[in-house]
């Protein structure tokens, strides 16, 4: 309830008095002045009429057969839902000590009789106006609290994931959370003991303040059995105690064990875990055994994986794989999350992770939203080799044929030489040496061929007064299955909107209804580059990408050749 | 279609058919489950869940309809489920749920099927 400006219409008064004159004439009163009006004609019928309508203030008499004003007063008072009703006691002016046995039961105010009209109506309304002032300030004094509370849990729970990037033997994990609302159901968790390390993501059923003491308390429990036994025993004894338990929740959950460069993966109700080698999800783990406290009869059972160097794990919540519908489970999250192996070996930090799902959650409707987790355990140590060169357009040509001879033989040339060249070229022109915003008044928009006139700039550039000569890095990393070139640069970083290559127009053939997607680019030459290689990855800064050529099948290698 | 956005109840003899809204998430499962609850006092053990019109459950849907598929166990009643579409099916296999649940293609052989189990209750 909210009282800025006082309006009679909105509040209801109760006159209880035996005489009928004085309930009439009080009435009348109070109407004119725009108030909803009862009356009672007993301290009875009174206690009655407040408990069915709730009235506002309460204009009570102090001088009745029976229940008299005061002995409502006390029943009032000693009551939870009216004892901080407003009540106005009428006393007799010739009767004082009646005023002081009103203000000890608990009356707000007094009139004495003849009761002044004016006065009655003036004294009703600051006590309306008072009374809803305070109610306000103390709902707003809770809301307050109980935020306060909320951000002090959520602080609490963030406080209790691991620290990431963490590193266990040649294993990398990093991991993030973000909750629906201030606190939710999901978390991870690492746990290292002499069985080797485990890592899990919990996602308890529902959202808010329930799931997450849930959560918290299996947390704990799966510590501890962790650390004394195998990921399908914990399981199992964690199932039979939370089946016990009659919270009405259940628990969601995939688990990791490492063992060198072998795993068991365990997964009860998430979406599939995913095994990234490449630029491709190579294996999926489903569920298998039911969400753990659901049932107490169910079993579990582990799936033993090795792994190679450079592989990623991937574990999400579903609140990362719902809103991007049914067909490809962990493969639109992979890519959005931008997850895939990278050229530097390197996994996002916590904060960038958390970064990301957020700006993907925000993309789906807010009653779709849920909490959401991903996790990302990546055995390290991909073979790579790096070099730097100045950031000159001269530098273009040497650098693309050190690419090309790093490549796998496998890998097309072409498609590196035309593909790098773009993106390189790029990179110096506008990241490195940012001509497109240093220079943009030397070159006009009437100029016949701007890009020529940019390339003539960057050989000037050296020679003017204050320049500085930055680098561009390249790095390349091959496995069995794909090969990585990544280019960094000092300078101005690639504005998000000029990153992709965006499919803007769907266009029909006369006679079939075919599809022909249109590329739109702005700047970076993005079409050129997403037509040429598998995968285009962007460092979170925009002052990088990484450029993948996947490995084709064997079967379409053969049916190419 | 329009997006139906209640519960409905329909009782043919024994069977008791709850017919589920476009979506059953965290802001009406307390309905739901009022409803539910409902039918239990009432010693309907037979129950069919109609997903017609149903796009998506969360989490504490499937926690309620769980809950509910172990009363009902215990009082040796039944429940099944009709016309699950995608969105649905999908976190139902993704929690193997899928494989406790009887799910039935239509409201038909789910009134057929469950109508052959025996009523506990008595009740019609």
């Amino acid at each position: 309830m909210i009282i800025n400006s006082f309006v009679p219409e909105e509040h209801s008064i109760l006159v209880v008095d035996d005489t009928m004159a004085n309930r009439r004439l009080y009435g009348a009163l109070l109407r004119k002045s725009g108030f909803a009006v009862s009356t009672a004609g007993s301290g009875e019928e009174a206690l009655r009429l407040i408990d069915e309508s709730k009235p506002s203030l309460v204009v009570l008499d102090y001088m009745m057969p029976d229940m008299d004003g005061i002995a409502v007063l006390e029943r009032l008072r000693s009551n939870k839902r009216t004892e901080k009703l407003p009540v106005v006691m009428l006393t007799a002016s010739s009767a004082p000590d009646h005023v002081d046995a009103a203000l000890a039961a608990g009356a707000n105010d007094y009139i004495t009789k003849p009761v002044n009209g004016k006065l009655l109506v003036t004294r009703l309304c600051s006590m309306i106006q008072a009374s809803a002032h305070r109610y306000q300030t103390t709902h707003l004094q809770n809301t307050i609290n109980m935020l306060e509370d909320l951000r002090e849990a959520a602080r609490v729970q963030q406080s209790q994931l691991p620290s990431v990037p963490f590193r266990y033997q040649d294993w990398r994990i990093t991991g993030a959370v973000a909750p629906s609302g201030a606190i939710g159901g999901d978390l991870f968790d690492i746990v290292t003991s002499d069985n080797g390390c485990f890592t899990f993501l919990l996602d308890v059923s529902g959202h808010g303040t329930g799931s997450a003491l849930v959560a918290a308390e299996t947390r704990s429990e799966l510590h501890h059995l962790l650390r004394r036994g195998s990921l399908k025993s914990a399981v199992e004894t964690l199932n039979a105690h939370l089946s016990q338990r009659a919270t009405g929740k259940y628990c969601c959950l995939a688990g990791v064990h490492l063992l060198g460069n072998d795993v068991e993966i365990i997964n009860c109700g998430l979406p599939p875990v995913a095994i990234l080698r490449g630029g491709r999800i190579h294996q999926q783990v489903w569920g298998s055994g039911l969400p753990v406290g659901m049932f107490e009869e169910s079993s579990y059972e582990v799936t033993p994986l090795s792994l190679q160097r450079g592989d990623r794990i991937v574990l999400l919540s579903d609140g990362l794989t719902e809103p991007f519908g049914a067909t490809d489970d962990a493969q639109s999250a992979v890519e959005r999350l931008a997850l895939w192996p990278t050229v530097s070996d390197q996994l996002p930090s916590g904060e960038a992770l958390s970064s990301r799902i957020r700006t993907i959650t925000r993309e789906s409707a807010p009653e779709l939203r849920d909490d959401a987790t991903a996790v990302i355990l990546m055995l390290a140590g991909t073979v790579s080799e790096q070099l730097k060169y100045s950031a000159r357009p001269e530098s273009v040509p040497p650098a693309v044929r050190w690419v090309v001879d790093q490549r796998p033989d496998w890998a097309d040339p072409h498609a590196i030489d035309h593909g790098l060249t773009e993106a390189l070229t790029n990179a110096i022109l506008h990241g490195a040496l940012d001509l497109a915003s240093n220079m943009r008044d030397e070159v006009s928009s009437a100029d016949a061929d701007g890009y020529q006139r940019y390339l003539e700039l960057a050989a000037e550039l050296p020679q003017r007064p204050g320049f500085t000569d930055r680098q561009v890095e390249l790095q390349v990393a091959s496995n069995a299955d794909a090969f990585g070139i990544r280019i960094a640069w000092d300078g101005s970083p690639c504005p998000p909107e000029a990153r992709r290559a965006v499919i803007s127009d769907l266009t029909t053939t006369d006679s079939q209804v075919a599809i022909k997607p249109v590329l739109r680019t702005s700047g970076m030459g993005m079409h050129i580059i997403h037509a040429l290689f598998d995968r285009v990855v962007w460092d979170d800064d925009g002052k990088g990408m990484e450029l993948w050529l996947d490995r084709p099948d064997e079967s379409s290698q053969s049916t190419a050749g | 279609m329009a997006i139906v956005e209640e519960f409905f109840v329909d009782q043919r003899d024994a069977l008791t058919i709850v017919a589920l809204p476009n979506r059953v998430d965290v802001s009406n499962t307390r309905s739901f489950v009022d409803i539910l609850q409902r039918e239990l006092d009432s010693e309907h053990w037979l129950l069919i869940f109609d997903f017609e019109q149903t796009q998506a459950i969360d989490s504490t849907a499937l926690g309620a309809m769980v809950q509910v598929f172990k009363t009902l166990r215990t009082q040796g009643g039944h429940l099944s489920l009709c016309n699950v579409g995608s969105g649905v099916r999908r976190v139902l296999a993704i929690t193997r749920v899928d494989r406790v649940f009887p799910i039935y293609d239509d409201l038909d052989a789910a009134v057929l099927a469950t109508g052959r189990h025996p009523n506990p209750s008595g009740n019609q």
